[in-house]
């Protein structure tokens, strides 16, 4: 085989893949904007909620039939019967149920949390448009999914550019105790816009359940989580639901570990066999949640200020261990949590960053290093409302190897990428190396075009320093020059 | 973005991606992750749209994001999940893994690095200094990446040819 011929096939090859599914661009929109606020999340007692999702435009009107139960009448060219159609699940029957979720109000104390230019922007869709697309019993409860038009104001929407929010149609999820009243159930997701085109889907990780709401006739397969192999490699297998109408109503395992996603759990919808969505599904989001139990985390040197998100709230690194459980679905007596750092990042006008470094060994033997950084923002218009930003600093699976508490770690931590706000400073770069005490006063150098760059390693083994442009590799030696190490700078 | 930006974005995107596509594809053998690579890559691309003047130079931008990110991807791990029938002791193939063309089950036996060479030289078309510079290596590595992965093609085909004689023989 020579070269020629290699060309040749590779072209071959690459057209299997055919061509790439229609919106494309609203899905990197959508999933920018994502990105952004999941790193931008108003918490107040553990308010997380993450607006998802991927739209195209679809007029919807209602009707009422004859039967008075009400009915959703596409005006032009529906994207697909997910949100059509008469009410779906076990409580679609009660009719003064489903009237009475619909006129709910979409306001609340979730509603509340959100800054008040923010909550301006949300969708509160006329009581005449509104309609319920799914009510029923699930595991500890009732919810209920309620939409309507979208009328919504962010200030893109005029520019059409953001699918999530330029749907002509919105929704909430509502939830209540078993056995609920309409009166007794309260919104658990802020109102947003509806993606018209996937699947509807809500997750409580603490009771475990799980509902999603498809077209009827579709499939869906359920993944409860990943399974993490010694050599840090990842498989998945997902196993098909009972479906109903087009809806899945399942009790996965409960954890007592709330997250805002990305969950272990994972939903896959097939139409004529085809993959019509795959994701995570959305977090609900209980305006007055149970704390969980404390994790007792092994520290492996004492934190040094790290900010927690409140006086009395988790810590950064508490905050990091749970989302770790709730993403691979593992509970805490499986996995091993060392603390490596957690303390304050200098340097910068963000001076109240702080940074986390946590590592997780999977009962594999493989290692999950993360590290996260953490500041809190001050609302310009509510200066009371607590807000912090988040985001990762990185986060790396390495096979079976070295115990985590000997390896000596090199991280890159950008502080403040990815934020969306103005008025906030560029990024800071921060270079964060930690080494095993037991190794003393070690040093870690690189040669970089601007010249030679070193950091020395005392006391608890750390060394914090601006990130020097261009570093890829350290080289770690003790006092008298041996090296001990190479290692590469992990980033984002 | 300004209104502008997002416009010729969406130009860029919509003109580009089927190729840009493609090329994932080599890189993931698998259609659903070379949708993902591509989507992230462009989302990351999006963030600094602004900032690439020369609009020319986009395709080679966003090409190189790509690549980065899969070489991150592939760092993490855990980012790249394999779809089981039945979870396995270890890693097992994916069931959407690319299994037919002529190259593709034989680019999944190469390490990633290697896999990226041959598929910036001979698909891309770079010279070997442009594949260096995409992955941040000598032109010496490409070179030998290039050889290497190449001689291990053959191998791979000739043991590809010399089992479907074996099974002719047998029948």
């Amino acid at each position: 085989m020579d070269a020629d011929y290699l060309r040749e096939a590779l072209r071959e090859d690459a057209e299997l893949v055919g061509a790439p599914e229609p919106g494309l661009y609203e899905r990197v929109i959508a999933a920018r904007r994502r990105a952004a606020q999941r790193r931008l999340a108003a918490l107040a007692a553990g308010l997380a909620a993450l607006l998802v999702g991927i739209s195209v435009p679809v007029s919807l009107a209602v009707l009422q039939s004859a039967d008075g139960r009400q009915v959703a009448a596409p005006l032009a060219q529906p994207a697909s019967d997910i949100y059509g159609g008469p009410t779906r699940g076990s409580l679609s029957d009660d009719s003064a149920f489903v009237e009475g979720v619909r006129t709910l109000p979409w306001t609340g104390t979730l509603i509340d949390r959100v800054p008040a230019d923010q909550r301006a922007e949300l969708p509160d869709s006329p009581l005449t448009t509104r309609w319920v697309v799914f009510a029923g019993e699930v595991t500890g409860g009732r919810w209920a999914l309620v939409v309507g038009q979208n009328n919504g104001q962010p200030a893109n929407r005029d520019a059409g550019v953001d699918s999530e929010v330029s749907s002509e149609i919105a929704g909430v999820w509502f939830a209540g105790p078993t056995g609920a009243s309409p009166s007794q159930m309260h919104p658990v997701t802020l109102p947003q816009g509806i993606a018209t085109q996937g699947p509807a889907t809500l997750y409580d990780s603490v009771t475990g359940a799980l509902v999603v709401v498809s077209a009827p006739g579709d499939s869906i397969e359920l993944s409860a989580r990943p399974q993490v192999a010694s050599d840090a490699s990842i498989t998945r297998r997902y196993v098909e639901a009972d479906v109903s109408d087009g809806v899945a109503v399942v009790a996965m395992d409960p954890s007592p570990y709330r997250s805002p996603g990305p969950f272990a759990v994972q939903y896959r919808v097939r139409r004529d066999g085809l993959i019509l969505a795959q994701a995570g599904p959305q977090a609900y989001s209980d305006p007055e949640p149970t704390p969980a139990p404390e994790l007792l985390l092994e520290y492996q040197r004492p934190p040094s200020g790290n900010l927690a998100v409140e006086p009395v709230g988790p810590s950064l690194e508490h905050l990091m261990t749970e989302q770790i459980l709730a993403e691979y679905g593992v509970g805490p007596e499986e996995v091993h949590f060392l603390v490596h750092y957690s303390g304050e990042v200098p340097g910068g006008s963000r001076s109240q960053a702080s940074v986390a470094v946590v590592s997780a060994t999977f009962p594999s033997g493989a290692v999950l290093v993360r590290a996260n950084w953490q500041e809190s923002l001050v609302s310009a218009s509510e200066p009371s409302l607590s807000q912090y930003a988040d985001g990762g600093c990185s986060n790396e699976l390495s096979p079976v190897g070295e115990p985590v508490a000997q390896r000596i770690l090199a991280i890159r931590c950008d502080v403040g990428r990815e934020v969306v706000q103005e008025d906030l400073p560029d990024p800071v770069s921060t270079l964060i190396v930690l080494a095993p005490s037991n190794l003393g006063a070690v040093s870690a150098a690189t040669q970089l075009e601007s010249g030679p760059f070193s950091v020395f390693l005392i006391g608890e083994g750390v060394a914090i320093a601006p990130f020097p442009a261009g570093a890829r590799i350290l080289t770690v030696a003790d006092r008298q020059g041996t090296v001990l190490d190479e290692v590469r700078i992990s980033s984002g | 973005m300004s209104r502008s930006d997002d416009e010729d974005f969406r130009s860029f995107v919509v003109a580009s991606s089927p190729a840009l596509l493609r090329m994932a594809f080599l890189l993931t053998g698998d259609r659903g992750h070379a949708e993902d690579l591509l989507q992230t890559a462009l989302m990351k691309s999006s963030r600094r749209w602004t900032d690439i003047k020369d609009r020319q130079a986009a395709y080679a931008y966003v090409r190189r994001v790509m690549i980065n990110t899969q070489t991150s991807w592939l760092r993490r791990r855990h980012v790249v999940e394999n779809v089981v029938d039945a979870v396995p002791e270890i890693a097992g193939p994916d069931e959407h893994h690319a299994s037919e063309g002529k190259t593709l089950p034989a680019l999944a036996q190469l390490p990633p690095g290697m896999r990226a060479v041959l598929v910036l030289r001979f698909y891309e078309d770079l010279s070997e200094a442009e594949t260096a510079r995409l992955l941040g290596c000598s032109i010496g590595t490409v070179k030998s990446q290039a050889s290497r992965g190449l001689a291990r093609l053959r191998l791979y085909f000739a043991d590809q040819r010399a089992c479907v004689s074996g099974h002719g023989e047998g029948l």
